[in-house]
């Protein structure tokens, strides 16, 4: 509307209209536009998307957490519990998590016996075994690992202690023989045998689980050939004391 | 209208036309631009509330759940494998008295017994009798034959050369030092 002739107060009326047939009306509907588009970007297009970008890398993290869930689930429904039952029991008859002396005496009578030696005319000694209730043990050394040293005098010639010797590493508990002294037909022997607690499992369902390596298979198949603890207990306990165990 | 009344520059009147115009295409820009970021606002919040992530999170809490239900087979695993690691540790460096000892017998010839012997994980102290004293400088010469071929041993040492006066025997000590 031109406004050469304006009869009346120039009130808002007048400046409205004025501004509205000059010039700058376009470019404030330009600039107002493009004020509106910026608000727009960065009050909800920019959030929108960094969130988009957080959810999607949230959806994929989520996605390999349910891949390796199920995975893990698919894992232990085919896994032999019999199996497993019975590889725990070898690991601790091997390497037991308590201290079992038994075990340990039943392994120097069964290498005794089987290298036909005698261990009638012993000395025991036993090593560091204090241990603190939850902790590890007082003795226990890297891995958690303790021991127990016990010095027996084997009565026998030199290959019946290497017999001895030999046996008794193909025997569970897992032993190590640290030192060997003496003379004649006697001849004292340290064995040192190990205790290791079960560790406190801390298990993530997104940590995949995963089997026994072929190693580990193997080792637990030759331990599971060495374990005499079983037969052992449980004859001894059908027949009672009646077995040519020379240690007892 | 009489144009040769108008007060009115003629140029004045194409340039604020050209202007009209250029300011006509900022507007139609202006308005294709909001209209783009328009849609795009909205697309992005279908997308965002349209997320997969709650019935993902629900599916997670679910096999989790599951899987708790088998927590004392994992734990039987994970003690399988950690007494496993042990286990294969100890046997790994566990030493063997075997061989020394073997060694040494070998080198001892029938008229000659080992009368005593201290073995340990650092060295092999043995006293060996006989009344010859030619096979003990055998039974030595043989050990220092291993020292030479680096076959276990890395020193042998003579520590005591004795002559019992009553069995007319000699007893000879000697150590070896591991490799």
């Amino acid at each position: 509307m031109s406004s050469d002739t304006w009869i009346g107060k120039k009130g808002f009326r007048y400046w409205y209209y004025r501004f509205r047939d000059s010039e700058y009306y376009g470019l404030a509907i330009v600039g107002f536009t493009i004020l509106i588009c910026v608000i727009l970007i960065f009050r909800i297009i920019i959030p929108e998307v960094s969130q988009w970008f957080s959810i999607r890398d949230e959806v994929i993290a989520t996605q390999q957490q349910i891949a390796t869930l199920q995975q893990n689930i698919n894992f232990i429904n085919n896994l032999d519990k019999n199996t497993l039952d019975s590889q725990l029991q070898t690991v601790s008859h091997a390497l037991p998590p308590d201290k079992n002396f038994s075990y340990e005496l039943i392994a120097l009578s069964n290498a005794a016996a089987s290298s036909g030696v005698s261990l009638s005319d012993y000395a025991f000694q036993l090593g560091n075994v204090a241990s603190t209730p939850g902790g590890p043990s007082k003795g226990a050394g890297q891995n958690g690992l303790s021991q127990i040293q016990i010095t027996v005098t084997v009565n026998g010639t030199i290959d019946k202690v290497k017999h001895f010797i030999a046996s008794l590493n193909k025997n569970l508990p897992v032993s190590e023989v640290t030192s060997i002294n003496g003379s004649g037909g006697s001849i004292s022997v340290r064995v040192q045998f190990y205790q290791k607690p079960f560790n406190k499992v801390v298990f993530s369902g997104d940590t995949p689980l995963q089997s026994l390596s072929p190693q580990k298979n193997e080792l637990l198949q030759n331990l599971t050939k060495w374990d005499n603890l079983n037969t052992t207990q449980n004859s001894s306990s059908q027949s009672g004391s009646n077995s040519a165990v020379p240690l007892f | 209208m009489n144009e040769s009344i108008n007060l009115l520059e003629p140029n004045k009147n194409s340039e604020s036309a050209a202007f009209l115009r250029r300011i006509h295409k900022m507007r139609l820009v202006t308005i294709a631009l909001l209209f783009i970021v328009s849609v795009s606002s909205v697309i992005l919040f279908i997308l965002v509330t349209l997320s997969p992530l709650p019935a993902l999170q629900r599916q997670e809490q679910f096999l989790q759940q599951t899987l708790s239900a088998s927590k004392d087979t994992i734990v039987k695993l994970s003690f399988v494998n950690t007494q496993a690691d042990a286990i294969s540790g100890l046997i790994n460096k566990r030493k063997s008295f075997d061989q020394p000892i073997s060694l040494i017998q070998a080198k001892l010839s029938s008229d000659m017994n080992v009368q005593q012997i201290q073995v340990d994980d650092t060295t092999v102290l043995v006293t060996v009798e006989s009344n010859s004293l030619q096979s003990l400088e055998t039974f030595l010469n043989g050990l220092v034959g291993y020292v030479q071929s680096k076959n276990t041993f890395s020193n042998v040492t003579l520590i005591d050369l004795v002559q019992d006066q009553v069995t007319n025997g000699y007893a000879l000590t000697i150590q070896l030092n591991y490799l």
